[in-house]
């Protein structure tokens, strides 16, 4: 069996400032959660977008952690991307829960007319969580 | 619970010059802090780097122990994005005690308002000699 897999949470971004919850359980064939890494699909929405963590309903990340804390370039080598955890986060199963939060400024419901959503709106981001049954 | 927070301060800086002041509670079963990342969140839109802000000093242990001053710089969009580290830090903490501190602006930038955040990196009892932090180094 392979020792290693990547597994793939998707939340979909619908509006600008929008806080989306998001859920999943980890594949119950590895051990434990080595590293993570979020990616947007353009570095402008990066800035000021946030991610929360827990992981069996324990705290990992804050919901107001920074994205930018937990991501990196195109430039960069895609084993080195990862943000990787020092203490052993249990997989096997596990539930992944937390909040996303858009880094843009919310739509103004009070102007009249349709609101018009900016460029890149709507999208995906994706949490890549690295599982592993290594020690 | 975990062994390592990410315990985290947000301040919002509205105005040139604003002195920004805040008290932080640190969860008490946290006995260490191993780590800091000081950095601008959003608000200043930049095509270049901006080195200074402005500065923040931290003090421990009901200001007991002054640990950090930093400067805290503003990064362009566009910049390449490299793995963020935690630069080291060393600071035993007592149980319930509160970190507090002060963000100077330095009006070096005409966009308020903006955000800055202090990252704390802290490990639990047992886990004092962790010594690689999360990510890649700086």
């Amino acid at each position: 069996m392979k020792t290693h897999k990547f597994q793939q949470i998707r939340i979909r971004i619908n509006t600008p400032g929008e806080s989306v919850r998001y859920s999943a359980q980890t594949d119950k064939q590895y051990a434990h959660i080595k590293a993570l890494f979020v990616s947007m699909p353009e570095d402008r929405l990066i800035p000021g977008s946030l991610l929360g963590l827990k992981v069996n309903n324990q705290d990992v990340f804050e919901d107001i952690h920074e994205v930018r804390m937990l991501t990196s370039g195109h430039q960069v080598a895609p084993n080195a991307k990862f943000f990787v955890f020092e203490e052993r986060l249990e997989a096997a199963g596990s539930t992944v829960e937390g909040r996303m939060t858009d880094g843009g400024t919310p739509l103004n419901a009070d102007m009249p007319g349709v609101p018009t959503l900016p460029q890149g709106y709507p999208y995906e981001a994706k949490i890549y969580l690295w599982l592993t049954n290594e020690r | 619970m975990a062994g390592i927070r990410y315990n985290i301060v947000q301040l919002e800086v509205e105005h040139p010059g604003q002195i920004v002041r805040f008290q932080h509670k640190i969860p008490a079963y946290l006995r260490q802090c191993t780590g800091f990342v000081a950095r601008h969140v959003r608000g200043v839109q930049t095509d270049y780097a901006i080195a200074e802000l402005g500065w923040l000093t931290t003090t421990f242990n009901n200001l007991k122990e002054e640990a950090l001053v930093v400067c805290v710089g503003a990064q362009p969009y566009g910049d390449p994005f490299q793995p963020y580290g935690f630069q080291s830090l060393h600071v035993a903490l007592s149980p319930g005690e509160l970190v507090t501190g002060t963000y100077v602006d330095s009006k070096t930038t005409t966009r308020y308002p903006y955000t800055v955040a202090l990252y704390l990196r802290c490990t639990a009892a047992g886990m004092e000699n962790t010594s690689m932090p999360g990510g890649q180094p700086c």
